[in-house]
């Protein structure tokens, strides 16, 4: 895992966070699209799973990102 | 017999040839929802809007009273188009757009011909000069025009361009051009444009329609405080529009919700609404409705995003907020918020020139003269009619009232004065969404009903609607049968849409100079398809969802027998729907398809960092490509839903829905737990309108009772329901005269739950005889009239009531005692009678039985919480003697009473406690039924198939309840109308019984109390419990929250499976590495 942390700094010179988003489809996700019609920016380190609600999230889906090398996770809706 | 055989061929053609389409006018949130009911029955409607774009007012609104959400997640497109929210409505959607409904933007209506049931419309539409089949939205066009004009949509607040989209999310998805001379010799936009979607000389179409019937819902229009000169509105830049500051405060307007002062762009410190402007006065009598309670909500917006520093003053003449939670929101505005409330009209506005600060004196509480400088003045502007209104009522002829509103009748609300055309929203009276919406599903049930020979005549494919074709083909769509993909290793064709060049290019080359768009890397993002799992095919299309880019994946399904397909570029939310209909109609289930939204979550948002945005769009397609091999073919079951309704409550309610669903056909098993039909309308005896409102109940009962489809039960309750949507049973229990009880069993399609509401009785001062509540007066009214014409002295209180029951406004009280007042003084002129109230909630043109009241002499005092009236008997014993605090005086003051009649609080009806625990449904606050979602489904329940009606839902008028009613009954006959096609499932949890612990987890948390632990075909649950949870597929609303919860992980929701989201999209992560290649 430490490794695969230190690669990813290595590549991206300035290292960058990385945060999963899991969004409601009917509002986040929504909102997300809104950010890009109006072309608003963000990192891109940010990346968005769509879930149909936010009472979808399992504990174990943020424990999982945690552990694939995320450093933080963000649930939105 | 022989003549009836002769007539019948004859019938059936004339049939045919009359319209199964309906026009509706006026695409905002009214005319939007009245065309999903009706589109949902089976007709065919053509919706006319004459701006470029669907929303109306509620577009403009960033938050809406009482609970600030937007809503915009409250329906999918599986579940009923719950929400109407304009720009995101599921129903309106580009690609996903109701089969059964034309839109026709920018289109004016010029003539109407013919009668009820056969309209000839002729309609003229303005050209847009864009075509929007060809718009990709890449705002090329906005960017070039060198003219700029003030933007409406902003309230003027900031400019745009001539070519410019009105809203970020407008529908139809497209750009418009405002086109001007200047246009002649410029046409920039026609050069930058990559799709050639611009004309320039375009012109306007006229064209013809036939249509059933017309719904009018042209909404309203502000009224324009310029017009009051003291206010300085236009002189003074500090002093707005409410409209103004709502775009102000809304996310999407000028500012993305700060609110600030337009003369030095610093937020205010101080702000002022002015509350009745265009309304309640001299020239515009009536009353706006919805202004205290928008100026409370804005107040509180002001509050939460300046910080609770920022003083607000609402000055307010009677605080009207007379719906569900309404009162509630008042006092948390006071209470929470520190919101001051000062009971005082402000007629002038002043101003520092230097600062700009604006200076308002007003009477305070005390009663001294007080100036106040604020930072910011709100002009709370009042509703008027629609600026089309005088010329559309000739067009159509129909008639308006004395207030340039469309004129209609109490009993029968939403029928305008030409058979066939139907009115509903703030074009009948000023209204609130709410009340526009459940007007919108009334009027869409009276065309249901005109037009009872021709439902279904465009009948849905129910299974995946937006499978269907938008060109409104009669026969529906004839799609190849589904292909067995089961077992079959993945074979998964990539295609990667360069949106026309804006999205991605190949590495290195500049299409055609444009800057803006986002330049993906084309070649790595094809290297890393290729080199993925189970892909067998990649190609580059130019537009994905253009025809041609259509045709390329439907030739790659089946020359190269593709099971699998995923479309990067546009987002999942716009245009799943298309690429689903795109794979079906190759005969791919719509689930074996996955959108990579490149395009507004990577290349538009990381312009900055095109080497990182290169390889979040790589990971990504990765992603996708892992999920979509996870991906299972999805089916819905097909039921067959129950051909009848049960209503429960024979009211005026009840029998009026009734009525509408067995006039369109479907049988209705009518419920009445007393021995006669009529509810409150028995006890009804004349009306502040001067109607007679026993003719409505001997025109309802007869026409109920004599009706071959209602089967009336009186003396009966509902003692058991069970069921579904489509298949619900019931049993029904009646008492005999014998006194045993007969029991009866249904099966019916839909519950409407109409029980109303009744006056309260119990208070102390009840226990003395000149007490009496306004509903005995008015029989006294009727019955005693030399009684009543002998009284002296009448002193009423408002706002009683008894102990326990929540503070809310009764709504009917206000005007139910102005009647009861001038009838006092019309009997007697010497009367004294006197109101004691704490707010008059005479909203809408009722407002003039208020000025009427007082032009006869009755008097007002206005009494509050803090010193309510007091009741005693006088020393002689005969009159009582009522105490109560002066608020100007400071002091009490006596007044001798021979009648006290009191306004009592209306309560639901007894027993709505039990019936809500055997419907399982939830009550607000106010012990009424709880709808599901309190401004835009005030006639659904979230549990689907029962909905709500009247009273049962909170305090209202008769028309109010007959509009509640026709709505439920609108809502239920789009259900019936599915007949042998309803299906229902999908994208549902499912629970594995073996792996099932019955912890009852999923129990608890589901918000639809769906789960039950059940034991049937040998679901025994782990280690033979007995038992394993079981959830219907039928009634599952695929919200997911039981699988994040259930500790077995025992329950998985389809096409979110743990395969799907956790190995792919989450694993992806792993491998955020540097970039392929």
């Amino acid at each position: 895992m430490d490794q695969q942390v230190t690669r990813n700094r290595e590549a991206n010179q300035v290292w960058q966070q990385q945060i999963v988003c899991y969004a409601c489809e009917h509002c986040a996700y929504a909102a997300a699209d809104l950010a890009g019609t109006l072309r608003m920016q963000y990192p891109p380190s940010i990346k968005i799973v769509q879930l149909p609600c936010s009472g979808k999230l399992d504990v174990l889906m943020v424990l999982h990102a945690f552990e694939q090398g995320a450093d933080g996770v963000m649930v939105a809706g | 017999m022989v003549a009836n055989l002769s007539k019948e061929p004859l019938l059936r053609e004339n049939l045919e040839t009359r319209p199964a389409s309906v026009l509706v006018i006026g695409g905002g949130i009214g005319g939007m929802r009245a065309s999903l009911d009706l589109a949902d029955a089976g007709l065919k409607v053509h919706l006319v809007e004459h701006t470029p774009c669907l929303g109306g007012r509620v577009s403009q609104l960033g938050f809406m009273f009482p609970q600030h959400d937007c809503v915009l997640c409250r329906g999918t497109p599986d579940h009923g188009y719950g929400c109407t929210r304009p720009s995101i409505s599921p129903g309106y959607i580009s690609n996903n757009q109701h089969p059964n409904i034309e839109i026709h933007t920018n289109t004016h209506v010029i003539d109407v011909e013919g009668q009820a049931g056969d309209f000839t419309v002729s309609l003229r539409t303005e050209p847009r000069y864009v075509d929007p089949a060809r718009c990709i939205n890449c705002g090329y066009c906005s960017q070039v025009c060198p003219l700029e004009l003030p933007d409406t949509y902003q309230q003027g607040i900031t400019f745009r361009k001539a070519a410019y989209k009105v809203a970020a999310r407008a529908v139809p998805d497209a750009y418009v051009i405002d086109r001007h001379p200047e246009c002649d010799t410029c046409g920039k936009c026609v050069e930058v444009c990559p799709t050639r979607a611009i004309d320039l000389y375009q012109k306007p179409r006229l064209f013809s329609l036939n249509v059933g019937a017309i719904i009018l819902a042209l909404g309203f229009k502000t009224y324009d405080p310029s017009e009051i000169g003291e206010l300085g509105f236009g002189r003074y830049p500090n002093v707005l529009s409410a409209m103004q500051y709502e775009r102000l405060a809304s996310r999407s307007g000028p500012t993305e919700g700060i609110v600030i002062r337009p003369s030095d762009h610093q937020t205010p410190r101080s702000i002022a609404w002015l509350q009745c402007i265009g309304s309640r006065d001299q020239k515009i009598t009536y009353c706006s409705s919805i202004c205290c309670m928008y100026a409370t909500k804005e107040a509180m917006l002001a509050k939460q995003r300046l910080g609770n520093e920022v003083a607000c003053r609402v000055f307010i003449m009677d605080e009207r907020a007379f719906n569900k939670e309404y009162s509630t929101y008042f006092a948390k505005a006071r209470q929470k918020h520190g919101i001051q409330y000062t009971r005082c009209r402000v007629s002038a506005v002043q101003e520092d020139p230097r600062s700009h600060n604006l200076i308002l004196k007003y009477q305070d509480a005390e009663g001294q003269t007080v100036k106040e400088t604020f930072e910011m003045v709100v002009l709370a502007t009042g509703l008027g009619p629609p600026a089309s209104a005088v010329e559309l009522a000739g067009v159509l002829g129909i008639e308006l009232n004395n207030y340039g509103f469309c004129k209609t009748e109490k009993f029968s609300p939403l029928q305008t004065s030409r058979p066939g055309v139907f009115v509903c929203g703030a074009f009948s009276s000023p209204k609130e969404i709410v009340e526009t919406i459940i007007d919108a599903s009334g009027a869409a049930a009276e065309v249901m009903r005109l037009l009872n020979d021709r439902l279904n005549t465009y009948p849905l494919t129910r299974e995946w609607p937006f499978l269907m074709h938008m060109n409104g083909e009669k026969t529906g769509v004839s799609l190849p049968p589904e292909r067995n993909v089961e077992g079959q290793p993945p074979r998964t064709g990539v295609y990667l849409c360069t949106c026309m060049g804006e999205l991605a290019g190949w590495h290195g080359t500049d299409q055609e100079g444009h800057t803006s768009g986002s330049q993906l890397d084309l070649q790595g993002l094809v290297q890393v398809a290729r080199s993925s799992p189970g892909v067998v095919h990649t190609e580059v299309v130019e537009a994905a969802c253009f025809p041609e880019g259509l045709i390329r994946i439907q030739a790659g399904i089946s020359e190269l027998s593709l099971n699998r397909v995923v479309v990067a570029g546009c987002s999942n939310r716009t245009h799943d729907s298309l690429f689903q209909r795109c794979v079906r109609q190759s005969g791919l289930n719509p689930y074996l398809v996955e959108l990579v939204n490149l395009r507004d979550q990577c290349g538009r948002v990381h312009l900055a960092q095109p080497e990182i945005a290169n390889r979040k769009a790589q990971e990504m397609l990765r992603i996708a490509i892992g999920r979509v091999a996870a991906a299972k073919p999805i089916h819905k079951q097909k039921h067959h839903c129950r051909p009848n309704a049960l209503v429960i409550g024979g009211g005026v309610s009840g029998m009026t829905s009734a009525l509408a669903i067995a006039d369109s056909g479907y049988d209705v098993y009518l419920v009445e737990r007393s021995n006669m039909l009529g509810g409150n309308l028995l006890k009804l005896h004349y009306v502040a309108e001067g109607y007679n409102p026993q003719l409505l109940l001997r025109d309802l009962v007869n026409r109920v009772t004599a009706h071959q489809r209602i089967h009336v039960y009186t003396r009966t309750e509902v003692i058991r329901h069970s069921g579904h949507l489509g298949f619900f049973r019931a049993e029904l229990a009646t008492q005999q005269p014998d006194g045993s009880r007969l029991l009866t069993q249904l099966e019916h399609g839909v519950t409407i739950v109409a029980t109303g509401g009744r006056e309260a009785k119990q208070h102390p001062w009840l226990e003395y005889p000149q007490v009496i509540t306004q509903h005995t007066l008015e029989e006294m009214i009727i019955y005693q009239p030399e009684k009543m014409a002998a009284l002296k002295n009448v002193v009423m209180i408002q706002c009683v009531r008894p102990e326990g029951v929540p503070d809310y406004c009764s709504r009917v009280c206000c005007t139910n005692t102005m009647k009861n007042a001038i009838r006092l003084k019309l009997y007697n002129p010497g009367c004294r009678v006197t109101v004691l109230y704490r707010n008059i909630v005479t909203y809408g043109f009722r407002e003039d039985y208020y000025a009427e009241a007082r032009r006869r002499g009755v008097i007002f005092f206005r009494y509050t919480d803090d010193a309510p009236p007091q009741l005693s008997l006088e020393p002689s014993g005969k009159r009582l003697l009522v105490k109560v605090y002066d608020l100007s005086l400071k002091q009490w003051v006596h007044l001798p009473a021979d009648l006290v009649p009191l306004s009592m609080s209306i309560l639901p009806a007894d027993g709505t406690q039990e019936l809500a625990e055997m419907l399982r449904l939830p009550l607000s606050s106010e012990g009424f039924f709880k709808e599901a979602q309190i401004k835009l489904r005030p006639m659904d329940f979230t549990r689907e198939g029962i909905f709500l009606a009247g009273m049962a839902h909170y305090p209202k008028f008769l028309e109010e309840s007959t509009s509640h009613a026709l709505a439920a009954a609108a809502r239920a006959l789009t259900i019936l109308s599915s007949r042998d096609t309803l299906y229902l499932g999908g994208v549902v949890a499912q629970v594995d019984p073996t792996k099932c612990v019955g912890c009852l987890t999923c129990t608890r948390t589901c918000p639809f109390g769906i789960p039950k632990v059940v034991e049937f075909e040998g679901r025994r649950g782990v280690g033979n419990l007995g038992g394993a949870a079981y959830i219907d597929p039928a009634e599952c609303q695929g919200c997911g929250t039981c699988t994040g919860e259930c500790p077995a992980n025992a329950i998985q929701l389809l096409n979110y499976t743990d395969e799907q989201i956790m190995l792919h999209s989450i694993k992806g992560l792993g491998h955020w590495l540097p970039a392929a290649g």
